[in-house]
């Protein structure tokens, strides 16, 4: 029970929101091939923006979409600047590089607002334990509502990919850009919607984390890390293999911090790493690529 | 659309200015002697000019001063940069944890000198050996992976090494830090009083990392290292495996940064964890990118900007790191490959035995070896200045071909001894059998042709005895030797070199860099040695690259067109000297007066010895060249026989020609 309390609660919450990042790291990986870096920055724009909103006197409800409308037009910004140029080109050097800068400014601007303290946020959801009747474990509403995100937002895409049309579309450009063109898909629209995704998982992603901990600019960095881990570990443009990724992160990095000690957390992740690509470097989801000479 | 326009513009402008800034100094270059020229590009001589200029500049404002004090760290900035040039520049392993190396070397240093009393020197020399260690250490797994995999293995050493710093707080001061690093000659001796000790070994150090960055770049290892990152198929075709190349590149630019760490806790006499965030390893990365990675001035160069330009802007507290990070953005839009876009070296000392090969064959009086050197040795005097014209090259080439016209091909004596053999040999995808059990055999100095209509299997029989898909059964043997299922690198050094449909040639390498990549493997006969030479140098004449001036020789392959890259790869797999030649459609492409002399000089090098297989869809040139043809369809044998019965056999034609 205690193991149960200490580690794995607390550890599906945060591999929750590892597994968001991973699977806004897949929707738009899926459709344009890159891997968006800033994507932790992103997670921290919300709650930030929403802070600053709401600290100029507007209303919250007011803040929260003040707060979007910033996420997505820096997303769309992002996807112009960073993504587009480098869509599906194989060069994954330019875009990592490009999406890093992004990052690295993000994180500059986002350093100004309150100097680069940490904020207590208030506007989320509530992170105070319940009992459960009957179970004698506690879990907080913030914690329930990060694993049923992650659960639906998974399901959603899924459910997007597969049977809508505009989904078919997202993934025609992943499997042929020239195909899908000749056959009347833009690449431009198709890239700015997997980005407006990615850029509104990362909008619900950047509120649950302002839920259980304050808000660090700083942190955007650990968050595109931990989030690309459970990627490596799912198997890229994988959506359920991101979930899964996520979610042994969270409860690997729980266990790391509570066993041995709370500065053991990157080294645990790390090692995690490490293992997946020595083991299964393609993913415990993904399929190795058949070579091509 | 203003701003597409914009963009352009912007782009052909940077385009334009940087092409005729190379154009002029192009043209410096071209009116200096080549050995003037080969002289002031060494490396050895600029690392002294270098050093020489920047102790001058701390002479005259003093190594304390604030002066000396950027200029030290720039030269300190600046050897982590051209360590992690090696990985990222000429390894294109992308690093971001260069900072990681740089802090693990500070810190080493820092607690060996500080808490240790131990002397700088050793110090330093044990914090690089920390540095190559822990480059490879990350670099031992993250070899095998893509360059994404390397970056975030690396991002996460940064992060690793942050926490581990605060973690081992007794030894490394946690937050605090180590105060007072000083240097000092020998084990528990007072410091060293003079000024100028920490200041002079830190530009000897970094004139010498130039020196070594530059090297390593010449060096047998660096080529195949910049070979891997071009072209990494092209390059296990030549025999040169990835792996270590990776490895290496990582361990190496580790142990500059960690000298660099090392050398900047000296300068700065007190480190602390604040100092190596993961925006340090950024810095360097943007230090690289925006010199040029790969190049060999562009780390230099780009330690420098970045060096003074935040100090300029110290004012403004975020606008600095704004800054790099919208340059990384920018120059990834308009001039990805950074200020100094080249990244090829020079490898004078490859065409030397190719000429040698000539000369020597000359006296013998072999016509068949020398015909390049009446046709050529003439137009090559006016193309020197012009490379661009297209005259002489025509010319050249059609100088080539009239000895050709003149002298009959005569007939090659057939060796007789098997030198390929496949037997039975299966490959499947997935349910597609691209090969459902094909059996031929190859003699030494045979010419065997490959044809079959589309999807019949034949670039792929010629990559599974290359190794690059392993036969799903069957057996390879290669002059007796089971070579089935071995790595493609193993292969093409027991003598199978291949060209590709597409030429898989290395973009940011010269000419006579390809050749250097191609030394013979083992111990050839000479007589098959000097005519493998003789190939590889008439199909560069042929092709219009000009061996015989060497700054023609020097340009990038990325610059030349599809038809130069045919006859460079040709070249290339040529000069390797095999046993087996695997070309793969070689006449896609090229001029009927190309195709002749490419023709002659594959017969050159078969009568030598040499067994060739050639895929080509081109029935005239199959019925000139060959001994022997091969029909695939639907990955099996359909037909063997001479060329000259070929158009009679019925089944070749209702397969391979649809006509019945």
């Amino acid at each position: 029970m205690h193991v149960l309390q200490s580690v794995i609660v607390p550890g599906l919450a945060a591999g929750a929101i590892y597994g968001l990042v991973a699977v806004a790291f897949a929707t738009l990986f899926q459709t344009t091939g890159v891997i968006n870096f800033a994507h932790g920055q992103l997670v921290m724009v919300m709650p930030m923006s929403i802070l600053v909103a709401e600290g100029a006197g507007l209303p919250v409800w007011l803040a929260y979409l003040v707060a979007l409308v910033v996420v997505l037009v820096i997303a769309l910004a992002i996807e112009w600047a960073a993504v587009r140029p480098f869509m599906q080109s194989g060069h994954s050097v330019s875009w990592l590089l490009s999406t890093l800068g992004v990052s690295v400014v993000l994180a500059e601007i986002l350093a100004i607002p309150y100097g680069g303290e940490a904020r207590n946020f208030w506007h989320g959801v509530s992170s105070r334990r319940v009992e459960i009747a009957g179970t004698g474990l506690a879990v907080s509403p913030a914690e329930a509502a990060a694993v049923a995100t992650l659960l639906l937002v998974g399901g959603l895409l899924t459910l997007f990919y597969r049977r809508t049309r505009l989904g078919l579309e997202l993934r025609a450009i992943a499997d042929d850009l020239d195909g899908a063109e000749s056959v009347g898909i833009s690449r431009a629209r198709a890239s700015q919607i997997a980005m407006i995704l990615s850029a509104v998982v990362a909008a619900v992603t950047g509120v649950l984390v302002a839920s259980t901990q304050p808000v660090t600019p700083s942190l955007g960095m650990s968050y595109t890390f931990y989030g690309f881990v459970a990627t490596a570990m799912g198997g890229m443009g994988s959506i359920s293999g991101a979930i899964i990724g996520g979610l042994i992160v969270g409860v690997a990095t729980q266990a790391a911090g509570v066993y041995i000690g709370g500065l053991f957390v990157n080294v645990s992740v790390f090692l995690l790493l490490l293992a997946v690509y020595l083991i299964r470097p393609h993913g415990f989801v993904g399929v190795a690529p058949v070579r091509a000479v | 659309m203003n701003m597409v326009d914009l963009r352009e513009r912007a782009t052909q402008a940077a385009t334009a200015a940087a092409t005729a800034v190379r154009i002029r100094a192009e043209r410096v270059r071209d009116t200096l002697p080549p050995p003037v020229w080969r002289l002031l590009a060494a490396p050895s001589l600029h690392s002294v000019v270098m050093a020489a200029i920047v102790l001058a500049l701390l002479a005259s404002w003093g190594p304390q001063s604030y002066h000396g004090y950027v200029t030290q760290l720039i030269c300190v900035y600046a050897v982590a940069t051209l360590g992690l040039n090696i990985t990222t520049g000429y390894a294109g392993a992308l690093s971001l944890g260069q900072g990681a190396a740089f802090a693990i070397g500070a810190y080493v240093t820092g607690v060996l000198v500080s808490t240790y009393e131990w002397p700088f020197w050793l110090a330093l020399l044990l914090a690089t050996v920390a540095g190559l260690l822990a480059g490879a250490a990350t670099g031992f797994p993250a070899g095998r992976l893509g360059v994404i995999g390397l970056a975030m293995m690396s991002l996460g050493l940064v992060l690793v090494v942050g926490d581990m710093l605060i973690q081992f707080r007794t030894v490394t001061g946690g937050m605090f830090g180590i105060p007072s690093i000083t240097a000092r000659y020998w084990f528990g001796q007072d410091p060293a009083e003079s000024l100028w000790v920490v200041p002079i070994v830190i530009v000897v150090v970094a004139g010498l990392c130039y020196w070594l960055h530059a090297r390593y770049r010449v060096s047998r290892l660096g080529r195949s290292t910049v070979a891997v990152r071009d072209e990494p198929i092209g390059a296990s075709a030549l025999g040169i495996s990835g792996y270590l190349t990776k490895v290496a590149a990582f361990a190496v630019g580790s142990a500059f940064a960690a000298l660099a760490g090392g050398l900047f806790s000296l300068l700065s006499g007190y480190i602390s964890p604040d100092a190596f965030s993961s925006h340090l390893s950024i810095l360097f990365l943007v230090m690289v990118v925006l010199g040029g990675s790969g190049s060999r001035f562009g780390p230099v160069v780009g330690a420098i900007l970045l060096v003074i330009i935040p100090l300029q802007l110290a004012e403004y507290p975020h606008l600095n790191t704004i800054i790099y990070g919208l340059l990384l953005i920018v120059l990834m839009r308009l001039r990805p490959r950074g200020l100094f876009s080249r990244s090829a070296a020079p490898a004078p000392q490859a065409m030397r035995p190719l000429f040698d090969a000539v000369a020597a064959a000359a006296p013998a009086g072999s016509a068949e070896s020398t015909p390049p050197e009446p046709g050529t040795a003439a137009p090559a005097g006016p193309a020197d200045r012009t490379p661009a014209e297209p005259t002489p090259i025509m010319a050249a080439s059609a100088g080539e071909r009239t000895p050709a016209e003149n002298e009959p091909t005569g007939p090659r004596p057939r060796r007789g001894t098997e030198v390929l053999r496949l037997t039975d040999v299966r490959r499947s995808f997935g349910g597609v059998d691209a090969l459902a059990g094909v059996s031929l055999s190859l003699a030494r100095g045979e010419i065997l042709g490959l044809i079959g209509p589309n999807g019949s299997g034949k670039t792929t029989l010629l990559n599974v005895v290359c190794g690059h898909y392993p036969p799903t059964a069957g057996e390879i043997h290669l002059g007796g030797e089971p070579i089935a299922g071995r790595r493609p690198e193993a292969i093409a050094r027991l003598g199978v070199a291949r060209t590709f449909q597409t030429p898989k040639t290395f973009d940011g390498m010269s000419i006579e860099e390809h050749l250097a990549l191609a030394t013979a493997q083992g111990d050839r006969d000479p007589e098959l040695l000097r005519a493998c030479r003789a190939g590889a140098l008439a199909l560069l004449e042929m092709g219009g690259l000009d061996p015989r001036h060497p700054a023609s020789l020097m340009r990038e392959s990325r610059v030349m067109s599809h038809g130069q890259l045919r006859f460079l790869e040709a070249a290339t797999a040529i000069s390797t000297c095999p046993r087996v030649l695997l070309l793969d459609e070689p006449a896609a492409g090229l001029s009927a007066a190309e195709i002749e002399g490419f023709e002659r000089v594959v017969h050159d090098v078969a009568r030598a010895g040499i067994g060739v297989i050639i895929v080509e869809h081109h029935l005239e040139m199959i019925s000139r060249l060959v001994d022997r043809v091969v029909v695939l369809d639907l990955g099996k044998v359909l037909w063997t026989g001479p060329p000259a019965d070929l158009h009679d056999a019925e089944s070749v034609r209702a397969a391979y020609m649809g006509i019945v």
